[in-house]
């Protein structure tokens, strides 16, 4: 490769867009970041395959949700299809995540088992919404190829969040739905709280124009957007406290 | 306004229509809230009854993948595509049962529940799939018979329920289709036939035993109605001719239970055995235009009209 067809670190950090033809010019450090942000995507995605989601649809309570829940579940694997398809398109590949034991994947939300509708429910009203942040930080990112598909999952996650909520709001409406839905909540939202903290990969994501939002920025903006329609609900707002959720899981 | 503005779904009208197509007004305690049809309903004449019952077969009908719990092997398909599309296809199937729901709310009902209701048709002697490989052969086996089951009432003389019905037909051809296309593809890349041939030993009896399922006085109504014009024994032998056409043609057999009800026929290629299909031992020679030089008695412009010269 001839140097002069090289694109600099000062280039890429000061504003310059990527497309897939820039992949290889590009410096090794930048390319490897592309290429792990690509594959944590992927793997989250995939990971619904082994949440139990598709084990739950049939449990939603009409046949219109048992359709949406499908749609949703499947979709989710869509989106492993599109990130998998621009590491394709840079000459890596995902599916030998497809089948990783839960145990294994990259986010620790993704390591547990949801057991009836109303987590699969919840699940898509709150943790999705911090899914929907994860994204909204990649907006601005500088590999044009993977912010236009983020754009689409984008869309597709928002669907998927207001399902949940709309789901959730319809179960709250009885005091027995509520305590149901409470119980969930108790159940997922603290596990948000463990993407924050100071990660170097995510510094470097946002140093390499990659995205713009750090992890505890995210955790904030994530109670921020979703505590006010959890208590609209009547619900209680769990504490967002990783460390209980960590010895909460050591203990079990 | 910025665009981050509207991304809170929970003020944003916009996310909650995104899915929601046709929702009901529904809760945990839905079915129980819903009008059912539970028996006769003294208010309702004949025909409305007849109509109702109609579409409650048809409702029956759609939801095979509940029915099945096909959506549970969407997670062990062999690759993430395979799963991608088979989730679609559920998701698919599901969707024909709310064409249904509508229909039926038009009609001043609900089905909404019938999911739940181990008593409703089309249970499929509550046989379920267990692998990705069944999913295909039940679209590709069982698909066609439901397709045959909504033509019946195609040409029939109510008019909501032809209109209903053509679009569950349309929609549930591609089902058929994909079924067995794909399990074409895996047997021609290679693919184990055998969990196709055991998923056919399983289903295609399941399928044949159907034959059984309208009972012959509601037969007898639908036909004096004019909601059929055939009987439902027929709608039963064309499955059977379609099942023996579709299984003699891959490399399946017909399960030895299913052998009286569906008898191998001999498929040979046309022609077979009047020009036998021995390779023939002369050389190729290019095409040319020749036909056009004999009928025109020129050269056209279009084309060669002898073979061009080697070089």
């Amino acid at each position: 490769m001839s140097l002069m067809n090289t694109i600099s670190a000062d280039e890429i950090k000061s504003g310059r867009q990527l497309d897939y033809d820039d992949f290889e010019r590009a410096p090794q450090e930048y390319r490897d970041l592309i290429t792990q942000l690509l594959l944590v995507q992927a793997d989250g995605e995939i990971g619904v395959r082994d949440l139990g989601y598709f084990e739950l649809v049939g449990k939603f309570p009409t046949p219109a949700d048992q359709w949406m829940a499908t749609r949703i579940a499947t979709e989710e694997i869509g989106h492993f299809r599109y990130a998998n398809h621009v590491l394709n398109s840079i000459g890596f590949d995902a599916e030998h995540r497809v089948f990783v034991p839960r145990e294994e994947r990259y986010l620790p939300l993704f390591r547990y088992e949801m057991t009836d509708w109303v987590e699969f429910a919840t699940f898509k009203g709150v943790a999705e919404s911090m899914g929907r942040l994860l994204l909204e930080g990649m907006f601005n990112c500088n590999f044009t190829p993977w912010r236009e598909t983020v754009r689409r999952i984008w869309q597709e996650e928002k669907g998927h969040i207001g399902f949940g909520i709309s789901r959730l709001r319809r179960l709250c409406t009885t005091e027995e739905g509520r305590e149901q839905a409470q119980k969930a909540l108790d159940t997922w939202y603290p596990r948000v709280g463990m993407l924050s903290g100071k990660s170097r990969f995510t510094d470097a994501c946002i140093e390499w124009g990659l995205k713009d939002l750090t992890n505890d920025e995210m955790v904030r903006k994530f109670a921020e957007e979703t505590d006010p329609w959890i208590e609209e609900l009547g619900l209680q707002v769990p504490s967002l406290d990783a460390a209980a959720v960590k010895r909460s899981d050591a203990r079990s | 306004m910025s665009e981050d503005a509207n991304m809170n779904p929970a003020v944003d009208p916009v996310v909650a229509g995104n899915l929601i197509i046709d929702d009901v007004p529904t809760g945990a305690a839905a079915s129980s809230d819903e009008p059912q049809i539970t028996g006769a309903n003294p208010a309702l004449t004949e025909d409305d009854e007849l109509y109702l019952e109609s579409l409650r077969w048809l409702a029956d009908a759609t939801l095979i993948a509940q029915t099945i719990e096909m959506a549970r092997v969407v997670p062990i398909a062999p690759t993430a595509d395979d799963m991608w599309e088979f989730g679609k296809l559920c998701s698919e199937h599901m969707g024909l049962s709310q064409k249904v729901n509508r229909a039926a709310r038009a009609a001043g009902t609900s089905f909404v529940g019938r999911e739940r209701d181990e008593s409703r048709q089309f249970m499929l002697a509550g046989n379920k799939v267990t692998s990705w490989y069944e999913g295909l052969v039940v679209e590709a086996v069982i698909g066609p018979f439901f397709r045959l089951f909504y033509e019946s009432f195609l040409r029939g003389s109510e008019p909501r329920l032809t209109a209903l019905v053509k679009t569950l037909w349309a929609e549930s051809q591609p089902f058929i289709r994909f079924g067995q296309a794909r399990i074409a593809r895996v047997i021609e890349s290679g693919g184990s036939i055998e969990q196709f041939q055991a998923a056919v030993d399983k289903w295609l009896p399941v399928a044949v035993a159907l034959a059984d399922e309208v009972p012959e006085e509601l037969g007898a109504r639908w036909l004096a109605a004019g909601y059929w014009e055939k009987p439902y024994r027929a709608v039963c032998d064309d499955y059977r001719e379609e099942m023996a056409t579709y299984i003699n043609a891959t490399d399946l057999e017909i399960p030895g239970s299913c052998i009286d009800a569906i008898p191998m026929c001999d498929v040979r290629w046309v022609g077979e055995d009047i020009v036998p299909s021995a390779p023939k031992a002369r050389p190729l020679v290019p095409a040319t235009f020749a036909f056009s030089k004999r009928v025109t008695g020129r050269a056209t412009a279009a084309g060669p009209t002898t073979a061009p010269t080697p070089t």
